[in-house]
């Protein structure tokens, strides 16, 4: 996995790109310390810096085409580059390395944008034609590898992570009040949103083409979620499953150096660690976080699966103040508003994996989207079914579906639900039907914000401008937004990739191989019980996983939020009212901050609910980004640590290389 | 009741009745009521009220407004009080 980085039409003098471009890859090194180059000429500066895990001696970039046309900056990894080498081969194309990288520049001089449907990988990259001077930024499908763009004094900025626009003379993180506040209530930015000003993200499954002043936006994948033909039995659609599985981590385990697994506890990493092992020469390696706090701890489910398969299994054990001391380092390497914790415990868990040798791992992330796992799934059907069930239908459904959620359970708790879900059965935020309790109760932590505006304007926008999304099904419209912003927006980003690669460790993720999503479409709610979640999957591997955790039932990864706070850190309340950085931020509700913060640090602990641990986290999290990036304190002034390769194509080089003849 | 519903609204809840939010507003639309401040708030109105709440389609189309819970738990009441 690797970091990239670069600009495009400066107005600064190109004798200053190789000082600049050093300074942007700097800033994210984290993402690739291995080795490090970059691409200049008169108009772009891009860069890269690697962490080898396939063709370790010749995999290094900036890549160019034999005739020197393309130029290709490349983030991510291609699971299918063997199968597409051996067809560009047959087209006659020689290559010189065994990389991933090159077969994704010999697919884009081949094919152009036609290229990326092809791809099956996790990827971002900038790819640059030096004849007609266009600058081609793509990501891939599900937003996996993420790229930033900021405009700035006329110039195109681009990088895997913000934090490299710190380097770039003049910018400025200013937070986006209206971004702000619909992150705040739907949980994590959309797909084009930073949460800053003037920064925007390649949405999943988008590129960005600029030439000159012209510049170009285009979708080259949409999210397909229609079924395709049922297998004729539940045997068959079992073994499809496994056969489509097995595949995707076939892929996924292409890597010259060692690959090991997140094992959570959780049926769906449970699984992939199960096939992993399964293929793995010698000894698997699985790792987990385990809690102090038993409320959050599937340390038993991960030591059994651990001895079922025979893995070597390593843990970080988390305390409270384990999660708050990293608290701000992890928020910087996220870069985002954030409404749980749970994304610091996996930063902890990455650096266990980096200090103990592996580069890469392998999780069960996509599972829950793909197969139907979360709850919201239930929910939506039961509230669009609802007009069509009687009281006694509706309380025994209920029931089934937040069995883990203490406040929902219990005879007299489903009984009073009825009518807080009766409050949901109509679309009052038009398309977002399935959502409208989760941002409902993301309400409550836009309060925080001065001038909130409409919190829920940006998701409307989003899903009326999405083609054939009006006539998607209610479970089908809550599957996409899932993948569009908490899957996207939090779980493979500010949960996923952004805190391993803080520590230099690649996460991927079989589940999201498209191949298994066209699967699932196909599967999913056609056999077993309905709200049985992840029926088939269960089915498939329940003779292989130990018994306790297929039958657990959906045990959501969490991690202790403004507890962990209060029992281990009482001077955060101070940290977080402190007026001169409430006035610094200036979006905040000075007055509400307050009284939410008191709150939080003198009421009992069973007072505070979700939606109080979500602002609590949301407005820690943003007075860290204020400090990290508003303020600046995040860039780092130490050069790379390894050597800078520049290929030096600018008129000033070139002439002086002439010169020089 | 509506005294003391209200106070422990604006406590429980964080807010307080103004020109914005009314006695009349939606108050999950207004951003201050959710899904475990509305199970909190139906088991506050059991317990100090003596209704039981979800039986009968009692909350079918209520707002959820202080004013529209003073006049649900008052109706709840006169039928207990009539079926005597």
């Amino acid at each position: 996995m690797c970091g990239i980085a670069g600009f495009y039409r400066s107005a600064l003098p190109p004798l200053e790109y190789p000082d600049l471009i050093h300074g942007m890859l700097a800033q994210i090194e984290h993402r690739g310390p291995d080795e490090a180059g970059c691409f200049l000429d008169d108009r772009l500066a891009m860069g890269t810096v690697r962490l080898s895990i396939i063709d370790l001696s010749t995999g290094s970039q900036p890549i160019g085409s034999p005739d020197g046309r393309y130029w290709l900056c490349y983030n991510g990894e291609l699971y299918n580059y063997r199968e597409l080498r051996d067809d560009l081969t047959a087209r006659g194309f020689v290559f010189r390395t065994e990389s991933d990288t090159e077969v994704v520049l010999a697919a884009w001089a081949t094919w152009g944008h036609d290229c990326l449907p092809r791809f099956n990988g996790a990827f971002a990259f900038a790819v640059y034609d030096s004849v007609s001077g266009e600058l081609h930024l793509v990501r891939d499908r599900f937003g996996k590898r993420p790229l930033f763009v900021a405009r700035h004094g006329g110039a195109w900025l681009f990088a895997s992570e913000m934090k490299a626009f710190l380097a770039y003379p003049g910018f400025r993180f200013e937070f986006d009040e209206q971004q702000l506040s619909s992150v705040f209530a739907t949980w994590t930015p959309l797909p084009g949103q930073s949460g800053y000003r003037g920064i925007e993200q390649i949405p999943m499954g988008e590129y960005l083409s600029v030439r000159g002043d012209e510049v170009r936006r285009g979708r080259w994948a949409t999210l397909d979620l229609t079924p395709g033909p049922a297998p004729r039995s539940e045997q068959e659609a079992v073994e499809l499953v496994r056969a489509e599985l097995e595949a995707a981590v076939d892929v996924r385990l292409r890597s010259d150096v060692e690959v090991g697994v997140f094992a959570s506890g959780g049926l769906d990493s449970s699984i992939i660690a199960h096939l992993a092992a399964q293929r793995t020469d010698g000894q698997l390696r699985t790792f987990s976080v385990e809690f102090e706090d038993v409320e959050f701890d599937e340390s038993a489910e991960q030591n059994e699966l651990a001895a079922r398969l025979g893995t070597r299994h390593s843990t970080v054990r988390v305390a409270d103040s384990d999660i708050v001391e990293a608290f701000p380092d992890a928020v910087r390497h996220a870069e985002v508003p954030v409404f749980r914790t749970a994304f610091v415990p996996m930063y902890l868990l990455a650096r266990h994996v980096r200090d103990e040798g592996v580069k890469v791992v392998l999780s069960g992330e996509g599972a829950d989207e793909a197969f139907l796992g979360y709850g919201i799934f239930k929910d939506t059907r039961l509230l669009a079914e609802w007009h069509t069930l009687d009281n006694d239908a509706r309380l025994s459904r209920l029931s089934r579906v937040y069995p883990y959620l203490r406040h929902l359970s219990g005879e007299d708790g489903h009984r009073r639900m009825l009518g807080l879900y009766q409050q949901f059965t109509e679309e009052s935020l038009p398309g977002l039907f399935s959502h409208q309790m989760r941002f409902q109760n993301g309400r409550f932590a836009v309060r925080l914000l001065r001038n909130a505006g409409d919190p829920f304007a940006a998701a409307r926008q989003l899903v009326a401008q999405e083609p054939g999304y009006a006539e998607l099904s209610p479970v089908h419209k809550a599957q996409w937004l899932e993948f569009r912003t908490l899957l996207s927006g939090y779980l493979l980003s500010t949960q996923g990739e952004r805190m391993t690669l803080a520590h230099g460790v690649e996460n991927r993720c079989p589940f999201l191989d498209p191949a298994v999503l066209r699967r699932a479409a196909s599967l999913n709610l056609r056999f077993g019980d309905p709200d049985d979640e992840k029926y088939l999957l269960k089915r498939a591997y329940e003779d292989v996983l130990p018994e306790r955790i297929v039958k657990k039932g959906k045990f959501p990864y969490r991690a202790p939020d403004s507890a962990a706070f209060v029992r281990s850190r009482p001077d955060y309340r101070d940290i977080l009212t402190d007026p001169g950085t409430l006035d610094d931020i200036g979006v905040l509700d000075t007055r509400f901050v307050r009284r939410f913060t008191d709150r939080v640090f003198e009421g009992p602990p069973e007072r505070i609910g979700t939606k109080e641990n979500q602002a609590f986290v949301l407005l820690a999290s943003t007075v860290w980004l204020h400090h990290w990036y508003v303020r600046g304190l995040a860039r780092r002034d130490a050069p790379l640590g390894v050597p800078l390769h520049v290929v030096d194509r600018r008129g000033s080089a070139l002439s002086a290389r002439t010169e020089s003849v | 009741m509506q005294q003391e519903l209200r106070s422990y609204m604006e406590e429980q809840f964080m807010f307080e009745f103004d020109s914005e939010i009314t006695e009349d507003t939606d108050l999950f639309k207004a951003g201050v009521l959710d899904s475990f401040g509305y199970v909190s708030l139906m088991a506050h109105i059991e317990q100090h009220y003596g209704v039981r709440i979800g039986e009968e389609g009692l909350l079918d189309n209520v707002r959820v407004s202080l004013s529209g819970i003073v006049e649900l738990v008052e109706a709840a009441r006169e039928r207990t009080a009539g079926s005597r």
